[in-house]
């Protein structure tokens, strides 16, 4: 019998189903443990898979991916690169993609650009079409998107950025509080509003005294003497959708008894409506200003004196989409720059021919294959996983967009020539666009920060132990003795590698996925050095926290890029091959980031221009700006 | 060891016996790999045991899915104990070319769902490694056959369908499962992309074609006239034309009076349907005597005297600088334009050349030949278009014009 079983192990699955399909593997492996209790004889009738087991996705329990990162546990489970949507699902996707496309395809963006204003009918269209309400659960009237519904649906709506902002600021970030926090009555009351677009929604943050930093908001709310309301005074700026909206999630300061028993200012989100009153909103930059709003004691969001964690997740939570977002608008881009290039001719020949043009196209087409596989895996983590830890996914999405976008928009005004800089062209709009992105949703600078910490955090508890020892040295000689002999086995130059990546992915993205590898490994040994060597003083050390999160940022996109491609490649989509270039040809490129930023950490202020970089900057300031003297100057 | 046995039996019983191993006395043995190459092993004969049941024998107008489905289901619900079940599959097989239900799966997940669930499942691993239930499995595998011959991918219900049948140790399950792995992946090698399904309509398949002929040059752009906007063209019909900025500029570099030809028509196969086009040729350049002896003696060690297109007019003008041909000028001629007419009479070709000429100026100045002698004979009128359920059909344009 044993051997019989031997038999069954061998025959396996056919490879399309094992491991490039994670999560209609699970189902199919739901359906295979049923079809295994159809193995009794006395089952005489065919029963059709249950469709409920389709619908019904089981959740999967798994590790953060970005953090373990750092302790250099690679999750291979995320090499098989998630199908989230089932067919009918997709399908349903898909019938609902091509009216969209075509109302923004007749969308005359260049007409909203030179208002700076959104037409009516514009307005109405998108609220006929369901887009105001797009995540919210069907139960409010929303259209229930999962993550990935939502990403695919933001590539198209990308293609219009004053559109792309009324909705991002709607449902991202403006009512995504309520979604997140709000309890039942409160979702009853606004969401079905919401969701129909009757009603827009702004998410009121921002303050002349404070930017990325939520926990330094000024707007003051009182309980009132009877308890009755809540009383708001505060300026708030910057706020996308501040002039049309009626609903505000608003972050302001309430005092709260602390465990210590003393009254503390903490912050706490409230949802207001405008027709609470007393809000008000300056025209031009669409500055608002709450001055003494009422608001119920009902409309405090989660509770009172938690809205700092509540703004932290409405922001995390919304940042994913802005890879697929910025990959739609530079398809689109591409596409018009590389019909350019096939019928301008310059030096008798068409400009595709030449080398350079040709490099632009490939990098192009290997940054937004990298942002499209980062968007969509991240997403699909969204959906997939029971409580889903992304946060630090969706910073490097939103990073890696973000910059990738203001390049390729760069370069593809390059290969237009002086066409991209006209305005009769769509162009240098999207230039213009494309720089905020760098901006809005936590500065990239803050968001660097974000990623490395929250790595480091979690790197910190695992080796703490280790740390301890290795920074004392004189308590502890034969562990520091025993962990340098390893080090030196382990060679960080070159180390050995054992994660063998390649056997999670098609044997021809062999030689990417161990640069990955070897990537992963070093930096493992990088993080742990920088905890050693800093301490507790690592989060003070930014240009160091900068390169971690740069290299952390590199190994999602590898990652990504590699289980997107060995799945299309698997499965044989269209262009497969082609995938595979851009995969491999991202991670070289990958790698040799990643070389330098590792080389920098291992070597420390020997390597890097740190020190020299300080003393520099120093000067500046005590000059208050440039302060070489001027070439012609001549000193007698 | 018994597994290993069992697997190494077949070749030791192949090396040994050739002949009595790819002859169909041990059918467990030399079916292990179904594919298109094991044909060569199957007796080509037609199975004798083929008898027509009456639930097949519908009138000839009638044939279609419909009936198809419903005889499988007179079948399948007869009362009494279910008799000669792969007998009715194999002549089911037969029958679905003439019920133009042979691409369709769903009718292929009606013959397999006839075969009882569980009874066919080994249950030990001799039953496993030597065919249980042969004839059954043999059965299977030949609508698989067809199945992957008409380019028919079995999706998961059909896999659940046969891993109820046959369990996983089952051949058709392992044939089905290889389809299943391939025929996605071949689906989408072709590097012209065609719509699933080939539109009907003639003018849409002379798109398609003139789409993928002029997929050599990004720049190609295509262009649909009609002719009734032209004064004295007889056919009133459209012309869908295929030319690049380079082949217009190969164009007006020709010399006056230079002859040029239209020539066809071609065959061009889109999937399962073929449409006829025109070349418009003009005769090759051979190189100059000058150029030949300058390319000959062309120094490639030579770098003193670097010359770049990027200092202007003077240098591109210089012999020593040999421009690549583009991809246009074949050795046998250049292709100037393409194009698919609605009739392929000679009046549309007048009134394509007449439409060229409008973006084209030089051909006014040139010598055009129509060359009737097509490589495929005589082309004739085609009146009417009937578009049959034939596997091949051959549309030489058609009635069903500018629908």
């Amino acid at each position: 019998m044993a051997s019989y079983k031997f038999l069954a192990s061998k025959s396996s699955w056919m490879p399309i189903l094992t491991r490039h399909v994670s999560k209609s593997y699970y189902f199919r492996t739901a359906q295979l443990s049923c079809s295994a209790s159809m193995y009794e004889k006395d089952i005489k009738e065919y029963k059709a898979p249950q469709t409920e087991a389709t619908t019904e996705v089981k959740k999967l329990k798994r590790p953060p991916f970005g953090k373990n990162l750092f302790l250099g546990k690679f999750d291979t489970e995320v090499l098989a690169f998630p199908e989230v949507l089932d067919k009918e699902r997709l399908q349903m996707l898909e019938e609902m993609v091509a009216p969209v496309e075509k109302f923004f395809e007749a969308i005359d963006s260049k007409k909203i650009d030179a208002e700076g204003e959104i037409p009516k009918e514009t307005l109405d269209g998108l609220k006929a079409l369901g887009l105001f309400g797009q995540q919210i659960p069907t139960d409010y009237g929303g259209l229930g998107f999962n993550a990935t519904e939502f990403s695919r649906i933001a590539e198209i709506t990308a293609l219009d950025s004053s559109v792309a902002v009324i909705l991002a600021a709607h449902q991202s970030i403006g009512l995504k509080g309520l979604l997140i926090a709000g309890n039942e009555e409160q979702k009853a009351k606004y969401l079905p509003r919401l969701a129909s677009g009757e009603w827009t929604a702004a998410f009121c943050l921002t303050e002349p005294g404070s930017g990325s930093d939520a926990g330094s908001v000024q707007t003051k709310a009182v309980l009132s003497d009877d308890g009755d309301y809540w009383i708001m005074n505060g300026n708030k700026i910057w706020i996308s959708n501040g002039g049309i909206a009626d609903f505000f999630t608003v972050f302001a300061k309430t005092p709260v008894r602390n465990i210590a028993g003393e009254m503390e200012d903490r912050v706490t989100a409230f949802l207001v409506e405008r027709s609470f009153g007393g809000v008000t909103n300056g025209k031009p930059e669409d500055k608002l200003g709450i001055r003494g709003s009422n608001t119920l004691p009902e409309n405090v969001l989660g509770e009172v004196g938690a809205g700092f964690k509540i703004a932290l997740n409405i922001l995390n939570s919304g940042r994913f989409s802005m890879g697929s977002s910025g990959a739609g608008m530079l398809k689109k881009l591409l596409g018009w720059s590389a019909e350019h290039a096939i019928n301008r001719k310059q030096f008798g020949k068409p400009l595709m021919e030449f080398e350079l043009i040709q490099e632009k196209f490939a990098k192009m087409a290997t940054t937004i294959y990298a942002m499209e596989s980062m968007s969509y895996l991240t997403s699909g983590m969204l959906d997939s996983y029971e409580e889903p830890d992304c946060a630090m996914e969706a910073a490097m999405v939103k990073v890696f967009s973000s910059e990738a976008v203001w390049n390729c928009t760069s370069e593809c005004l390059q290969i237009l020539g002086g066409l991209g800089y006209m305005k009769d062209y769509p162009y240098e709009r999207y230039l213009r666009d494309a720089r905020i992105l760098l901006i809005f949703e936590g500065t990239n600078e803050i968001l660097r920060i974000l990623i490395s910490i929250l790595g480091l955090q979690h790197a910190g508890k695992s080796l703490a132990d280790i740390v301890r020892k290795v920074r004392n040295p004189t308590a502890n000689p034969g562990y520091v003795l025993k962990k340098m002999w390893r080090r030196f086995r382990r060679n960080p130059q070159n180390p050995r590698l054992d994660l063998n990546l390649n056997y999670y992915l098609h044997p021809n993205l062999r030689r990417p996925s161990e640069l990955l590898e070897k990537r992963v490994l070093q930096f493992e040994i990088a993080v742990e050095n920088l905890l050693s060597y800093y301490g507790k003083e690592v989060g003070n050390k930014q240009m160091d926290l900068r390169r971690v999160a740069d290299i952390a940022i590199d190994l999602f996109a590898m990652t990504a890029v590699l289980s997107r491609s060995s799945r299309a490649y698997c499965i044989g989509l269209r262009n497969a091959e082609h995938e595979l270039a851009l995969a491999n040809s991202f991670c070289v490129e990958a790698d040799l980031r990643c070389e330098r930023n590792i080389t920098e950490l291992f070597g420390g202020d020997f390597v890097t221009q740190d020190l020299a970089m300080k003393k520099i900057a120093e000067t500046i300031f005590q000059n208050k700006g440039y302060c070489a003297e001027h070439p012609l100057k001549q000193n007698l | 060891m018994a597994v290993k046995f069992g697997l190494s039996l077949s070749q030791i019983l192949n090396r040994a016996l050739p002949k009595v191993h790819n002859c169909k006395l041990l059918p467990g043995l030399h079916i292990r790999h179904i594919h298109k190459n094991a044909c060569q092993f199957r007796n080509k004969e037609s199975n004798q045991l083929i008898v027509r049941p009456s639930a097949f024998n519908v009138p000839e107008g009638d044939r279609n899915k419909e009936t198809f489905v419903e005889a499988v289901k007179i079948y399948t619900t007869r009362p009494g104990p279910r008799r000669s079940q792969v007998e009715f599959i194999y002549s089911a097989l037969k029958e679905m070319e003439e019920f133009g239900v042979h691409r369709d799966l769903q009718a292929y997940k009606e013959i397999i769902d006839i075969l009882p669930k569980g009874k066919y499942i080994p249950t030990n691993m001799f039953q496993a490694e030597f065919m249980h239930y042969p004839k059954q499995q043999q059965c299977i595998l030949d609508v698989l056959e067809q199945m992957e011959d008409n380019g028919v991918c079995p999706d998961a219900e059909t896999d659940q369908m046969v891993l109820n049948i046959f369990g996983r140790h089952g051949f058709p399950t392992k044939k089905l499962r290889r389809m299943t792995y391939w025929m996605p992946k071949f689906k989408n090698l072709s590097p012209w992309a065609l719509p699933e399904k080939i539109p009907n309509s003639n003018l849409e398949i002379a798109k398609l074609a003139v789409q993928r002929m002029g997929s050599v040059d990004p720049a190609t752009v295509i262009e649909i006239f009609q002719t009734s906007e032209l004064k004295d063209a007889i056919d009133d019909t459209w012309i869908v034309c295929g030319q690049s900025s380079n082949q217009k500029d190969l164009l007006a570099k020709l010399k006056e009076k230079q002859t040029v030809f239209v020539e066809g028509a071609f065959t061009i196969w889109l999937r399962r349907t073929s449409i006829n086009y025109f070349i418009l040729r003009s005769e090759p350049v051979p190189l100059s005597e000058e150029e030949q002896k300058l390319r000959s003696e062309f120094d490639y060690d030579d770098v003193s005297q670097l010359r770049s297109w990027i200092f202007g007019e003077e240098n591109l003008t210089r012999k020593d600088i040999i421009v690549q041909p583009s991809v246009h000028e074949q050795e046998d001629g250049t292709i100037l334009a393409i194009a698919v007419t609605g009739t392929c009479s000679k009046d549309s070709l007048l009134s394509w050349i007449r439409f060229l000429e409008r973006t084209n100026p030089n051909i006014a100045n040139l010598t055009i030949l129509f060359a009737t002698n097509s490589p495929l004979g005589e082309v004739s009128l085609a009146i009417e278009s009937n578009i049959p359920s034939e596997p091949l059909s051959k549309i030489t344009g058609g009635s069903d014009i500018c629908k």
